[in-house]
């Protein structure tokens, strides 16, 4: 019985983790195509050291 | 302090400083996945794995595929600790003939190990048979402190990549971090234990006879391979119930020092690891200050007060200076061997990192000394933190400080080129507040239940309620390491360290990850004249604060209750 008990508690927290990453892509929203699409070149390749005044 | 004890400190700091910018480098090669000498060696262990789970490692995965997997990982790993738990009597390698463990307490051992808590309500030796502790309690610390640096490099990915929707692949993440970092470093370490005396074998119990002529039992067991990542990995859960005060886990002062640096240099290195993947090393020795500057004076304060002693003692005629029998200082709790400064060294080690082992009872502390270790964790354990996810807590920190930072110039805050905005600082605002919610209502509901005031708290007034909040800021900051003098198991204690330690864990990996992903598509935009720079001591200051004003404002008055009302009445 106890067991089982430990089971549905396990179940139930994963349960609710599910529904908090459902809630954190909620908040973060969607994919949005036009941010997404066609990237400047990527300054983490560059050399120049980036949120640094220069 | 001692001679010694100066010793002790400045070697420890110069081998983590000479030491961790290359291990950094060379973790950031991994996650990167760069081409390594190594290849010939790792590359046919991981191709194997894939095609055994059938993973394929060129396919990455948007953050919340990523953090289902995560969760997906942990929910096996802890389904199997715990079926193994409830048949150890059965399974072999138990020479000392363990009985089967209690529902509840496999479960929060279970629940302990996979989230890299490892918090032992278990009797050690006593509890587990070898079997258990070597594939049942060693693996969760190889898995669960790699599932912590997969997210931690998630997150550099979400910083360090613009424009995209994917964070990397989790699976190929755990079996790099495993295959390329755990195991090769915890291997080399678990030999060199050996070398100082930590045991490693099948044996039970053997019966020796003293020189005093009565009786006495030894145990055995596989303890140098679990004392190794034990500390490489930050997990804390030691082979003996006392765990690195025991004679056969740390038998020297030199094993003390090597189980310390073996704490800290993952951590620490990590920091180096950030600064490559963003292409930035400024970034990375930003970190390590902030998590350096923490580290020192948490480790100083706490040698310092356990060296001036008890001033009752000194009242009372006792004397606790350094003599040829004597490390001086306040001496309850602490092994001789090590001292007040490598006991009070090592607390604050422990409590900065999710490491939780202990060389020393915490609860013989002086209240002051004592609170430094549980402020330490109270910080969020960012100095410098368990593997991986005490970098997340400084990266999410330092987001919170350009924040703060952009609004009292009036700009809009950007960190690493991306612009923080309301959903960042969302998914920081729940980051933060977890923690501390889950720790002070359980905390608060405890003080309620009739079992841990009848049972589990064994000292009265402000020093017992000092227990119990140690014990659920240890839980939900997923340390381990215990105050003592607390009775942890219980059916409510096992299931409400259970739940912090759950909570502790998932309820801050699933808002880094969402935080990785809405980064990662973020395009950067050039620094400006109004860019805030987070390469400088300013930043270094500002984060800081940062971390202990949000410590202070929320845990002071907790703290008021407990180790500084105790240290008002000595």
């Amino acid at each position: 019985m106890a067991d089982v008990l430990v089971l549905l508690l396990i179940v139930a927290f994963f349960g609710l983790c599910v529904a908090f990453v459902r809630g954190c892509d909620r908040i973060i929203g969607p994919d949005d195509a036009e941010e997404l699409a066609a990237p400047p070149p990527d300054a983490a390749t560059d050399r120049e050291p980036v949120g640094v005044n220069s | 302090m001692t001679g010694a004890g100066w010793a002790q400190l400045i070697v420890l700091i110069v081998l983590i400083a000479v030491t961790a910018p290359l291990l950094g480098r060379y973790m950031a090669n991994v996650y990167e996945g760069g081409p390594s000498r190594l290849d010939r060696v790792f590359g046919p262990v991981e191709r194997l794995v894939y095609r055994f789970c059938r993973i394929d490692p060129e396919r990455e995965q948007r953050w919340n595929i990523y953090a289902l997997s995560v969760l997906a990982f942990s929910v096996v790993g802890f389904l199997l600790l715990y079926l193994m738990q409830r048949v150890q009597s059965g399974l072999p390698f138990n020479p000392t003939d363990m009985a089967n463990v209690a529902p509840a307490l496999s479960m929060n051992t279970a629940v302990s190990f996979m989230t890299n808590t490892n918090w032992q309500n278990y009797g050690g030796e006593a509890t587990l048979s070898h079997l258990t502790q070597m594939t049942g309690l060693t693996v969760q610390q190889f898995v669960s402190a790699a599932a912590g640096m997969a997210v931690m490099a998630a997150l550099i990915r979400g910083l360090s990549r613009a424009g995209q929707r994917t964070i990397g692949n989790f699976w190929v993440d755990l079996v790099r971090t495993t295959v390329r970092i755990l195991v090769p470093i915890a291997f080399v370490f678990a030999i060199v234990l050996v070398a100082t005396g930590v045991i490693q074998n099948t044996h039970g119990f053997t019966e020796v006879h003293t020189v005093a002529g009565s009786t006495q039992q030894i145990p055995g067991g596989p303890n140098a391979s679990m004392e190794s990542i034990k500390q490489i990995g930050t997990n804390g859960g030691d082979f003996f119930n006392v765990n690195s005060a025991h004679p056969l886990s740390n038998p020297t002062k030199f094993s003390d020092f090597l189980e310390l640096y073996a704490i800290l240099i993952i951590p620490f290195a990590l920091a180096f690891t950030f600064g490559r993947m963003v292409k930035d090393k400024r970034q990375g020795y930003a970190v390590f200050s902030v998590m350096f500057v923490i580290w020192l004076v948490a480790s100083l304060l706490t040698i310092f007060l356990e060296v001036g002693g008890n001033p009752k003692l000194d009242a009372r005629g006792a004397t606790q200076s350094v003599t040829a029998s004597s490390p001086g200082g306040n001496a309850e709790g602490k092994e001789v061997r090590f001292g007040p400064s490598a006991s009070g060294l090592w607390a604050a080690s422990t409590t900065g990192t999710s490491n939780g082992s202990v060389n020393s009872m915490h609860d013989s502390y002086t209240p002051a000394g004592g609170m430094v270790p549980l402020l330490h964790m109270k910080l969020g354990e960012v100095s410098p933190g368990g593997v991986g996810v005490g970098l997340n807590g400084l990266l999410i920190l330092a987001i919170l400080s350009v924040f703060i930072a952009g609004l009292m110039v009036g700009r809009t805050p950007e960190y690493l080129g991306k612009k923080i905005q309301a959903a960042e600082v969302k998914l920081v605002a729940i980051y933060i507040l977890v923690m501390p919610a889950i720790v002070l209502v359980l905390i608060a509901i405890s003080t309620f239940v009739r079992s841990v005031s009848d049972v589990s708290i064994l000292n009265p007034g402000a020093h017992g309620f000092t227990e119990l909040i140690y014990a659920f800021t240890s839980a939900g900051n997923n340390n381990g390491s215990a105050f003592a003098g607390l009775t942890g198991n219980t059916a409510w204690m096992n299931t409400a360290l259970a739940v912090a330690m759950l909570v502790g864990r998932f309820f801050l990996i699933i808002p880094t990850l969402a935080l990785a992903g809405l980064l990662v598509r973020k395009r950067r935009v050039p620094p400006s004249a109004g860019t805030f720079p987070t390469h400088t001591p300013l930043f270094v200051v500002l984060v800081i604060g940062v971390v202990l004003i949000v410590a202070a404002l929320t845990f002071l008055p907790v703290l008021a209750l407990g180790p500084i009302v105790e240290q008002l009445k000595i």
